[in-house]
């Protein structure tokens, strides 16, 4: 038992050290469904300067949470080339309450459903809420996960520090 | 765990670098959490075990090769094991999405067939008492073809029974191969029409289900009917007389929103966890109503669900949710009832609530009159410091007790990097409570350090309750654990 400890904390002490090896993760392509059923891709929405995703789903409370304030962040710099996506990963038993949802919050960026949930386990985001923001060239600039009031600042000072 | 096999993961995690730095990208995540304890009422000495994911992502230009490794070790004889759980490959570009080896597919709203996983939860059988990851995935391959107006789909893979752990030989988790194949097609704008086929082997059974999925005037819609077309010969099981309807109506107008859910499921459990038909039930997250939550049960289920929302827009919202589901087994007849009111709100800028009553009635569980309230606050001290305070209490009906629960959680959340509380669970549940006791209390503490996305350290200490729990709609058990657990999650990008 003794060796499996200290062979599991070493592996652990690799991977924290690798960390200092981070290059850009990059988002490539995707097509999933809108709210009204139209297929849509990354490339068609993306914004000129940054992309912001939101991976939510109905059931998670500190998504719903964030969601109106990421919605006064996207009015606010969506004329500053700035696109915002939220990728619900709702699952058979709560899809059916995404639009519901996004409406009753008011949210005027794009929402994509996804009953898979592909996109956020590609690049192996597991923390719901989890935001994203993706440069020109789809590489990613800054990652959030979850969610506490006073994090909309912090997401907002990394538009500012990010947008060209 | 060998040492061949750790050279073997070393060598591969080398090449991968190796690989990526000239020409792709890796992405690593790892899960490590090391536990020392026991069940509360186990008669053994606290025990140490320690379980362990790695997944390794390598991709370039629509080509991927992922894998996952789980390991899990205690000084408990037979639990401990060490297993390549998840390897695949798979290539997305434009039209084509291409998959090999392991991979999570839903087709249609999952009523004839489901895979997923539930990111960061792990499985003990109370029979086997190994650590596993929550995944049920599909071993095999899938080609997927999809343009603006059309999707087409064939898969043909084995089904992972995820509730036998690792230990057991992948032959006994994986015995059911399932061949399906799909097509939808957008004959008008947001208009789509589709049929999904599906065989499934060990019961030489057939099954077909159409779907309707669109939008028209504000009002989303969905309508699936899924059911048996006959069996090659007697199988296993058989659901030759199966059938399962589903539909979904929502709409939105202004600050109101609504959803409305039909279902009605005849002998539809297909195999060790092939399909997860809509549950049509409120997904909760509060502590007595997750683990309140009806479990649907398609083998004969039929009951709708209403979801209403409505924003003041002041920042308080209302939502309203009523379910009934009805089951018959042996000539009697069980009726869910749930009533529930959650409203979300403000007062002033710096604190935030959110508040719910609900009212069940659950006769399967044996459960009357089950009536639950809850409290949830966010309090801004000064910048950076916020005080959560909840509070729930539940109280209900079975056979000749009167049963609570109530629960307390204070927590602290600095900067979003370092969050304490401290979870206090008092119940006098007879199903729970020892003989000689009248209540019992559960009392755990949790620190939570998250220096950045990379890296979320956890520390559990104390006793925490365990029993039904429901995430991401799927509801599985988890047992009660008294001791102290260190969980840390790590990820890496080259």
């Amino acid at each position: 038992m003794r060796s499996i400890i200290i062979k599991v904390i070493s592996l652990s002490f690799a991977l924290v050290s690798m960390q200092q090896m981070v290059t850009a993760q990059e988002i490539e392509d995707f097509i999933l469904d809108d709210i009204n059923n139209e297929q849509v891709s990354l490339s068609e929405i993306k914004g000129e300067s940054l992309t912001i995703i939101d991976f939510w789903a109905t059931w998670c409370k500190p998504c719903t949470k964030a969601m109106p304030k990421l919605n006064k962040i996207y009015n606010q710099y969506k004329d500053q080339g700035v696109a915002m996506i939220g990728i619900s990963c709702d699952g058979p038993r709560s899809i059916s309450k995404v639009a519901a949802v996004a409406n009753t919050l008011n949210i005027d960026y794009t929402v994509l459903k996804d009953i898979n949930c592909d996109v956020m386990n590609s690049y192996q985001y597991q923390a719901f809420p989890t935001l994203i923001m993706l440069d020109e060239n789809n590489e990613v600039v800054y990652v959030h996960e979850g969610f506490s009031n006073g994090d909309e600042k912090e997401i907002e000072a990394a538009i500012v520090e990010h947008i060209k | 765990m060998r040492r061949t096999n750790y050279s073997i993961v070393a060598l591969t995690i080398l090449i991968l670098c190796s690989i990526s730095i000239s020409y792709g990208q890796i992405n690593i995540s790892n899960l490590a959490e090391v536990q020392y304890g026991k069940l509360p009422d186990e008669s053994s000495d606290f025990f140490p075990s320690i379980y362990d994911r790695t997944e390794i992502d390598y991709r370039k230009k629509g080509f991927s090769v992922s894998t996952t490794l789980e390991q899990y070790y205690t000084t408990k004889d037979g639990r401990s094991y060490f297993d390549l759980s998840q390897l695949a490959l798979g290539y997305k570009k434009k039209k084509w999405d291409i998959k090999l080896g392991n991979f999570y597919e839903t087709l249609g709203r999952g009523m004839l067939l489901r895979s997923f996983e539930i990111p960061g939860a792990l499985l003990e059988d109370i029979g086997f008492r190994s650590r596993n990851y929550f995944h049920r995935d599909m071993l095999g391959a899938s080609v997927k073809y999809k343009t603006k107006k059309a999707t087409f789909q064939v898969l043909r893979a084995d089904i992972l029974n995820n509730v036998l752990p690792p230990t057991f030989d992948r032959a006994e988790r994986r015995t059911d191969l399932v061949t399906a194949a799909s097509a939808k097609i957008k004959y008008i704008k947001g208009q789509e029409v589709g049929i999904i086929y599906m065989r499934r082997d060990q019961a030489s059974q057939n099954y077909i289900s159409a779907l309707l999925n669109g939008s028209v005037s504000g009002l989303d819609y969905y309508v699936e009917y899924a059911t048996s077309i006959g069996e090659d010969f007697a199988g296993i099981h058989s659901n030759e007389n199966g059938s399962a309807f589903y539909t979904s109506l929502t709409g939105y107008a202004g600050s109101f929103s609504f959803t409305a859910e039909y279902k009605n499921y005849k002998d539809f459990v297909l195999g060790a966890g092939i399909n997860e038909p809509a549950a049509g039930v409120k997904q909760q997250t509060y502590r007595v109503l997750n683990r309140s939550i009806h479990v649907s049960n398609p083998i004969n289920e039929e009951g709708y669900q209403l979801d209403l929302f409505y924003n003041l827009n002041d920042g308080t919202i209302i939502n309203f949710n009523h379910s009934l589901a009805v089951n018959n087994f042996g000539g009697q007849s069980f009726s869910f009832r749930q009533f529930f009111l959650e409203v979300q709100s403000s007062i002033g800028e710096k604190v935030e609530y959110k508040g719910f009553i609900d009212y069940s009635q659950d006769p399967f569980k044996g459960e009357s009159n089950r009536f639950s309230i809850g409290l949830y606050s966010d309090i801004e001290i000064k910048e950076n410091l916020r005080f959560l305070p909840e509070v729930e209490y539940q109280s209900f009906s079975r056979s000749s007790s009167d049963v609570y629960n109530f629960n307390m959680l204070l927590g602290v959340n600095v900067k979003s990097k370092y969050f304490f509380s401290i979870l206090g669970e008092l119940t006098n549940d007879p199903f729970i409570i020892k003989d000689g006791q009248s209540e019992r209390l559960y009392l755990g503490g949790t620190l939570r350090y998250k220096p950045n996305y990379k890296n979320t350290f956890q520390l559990f200490l104390g006793e925490r309750r365990g029993g039904p729990q429901c995430s991401a709609g799927v509801c599985y058990e988890i047992l009660d654990f008294k001791g102290v657990e260190l969980r840390w999650i790590g990820k890496l990008r080259i």
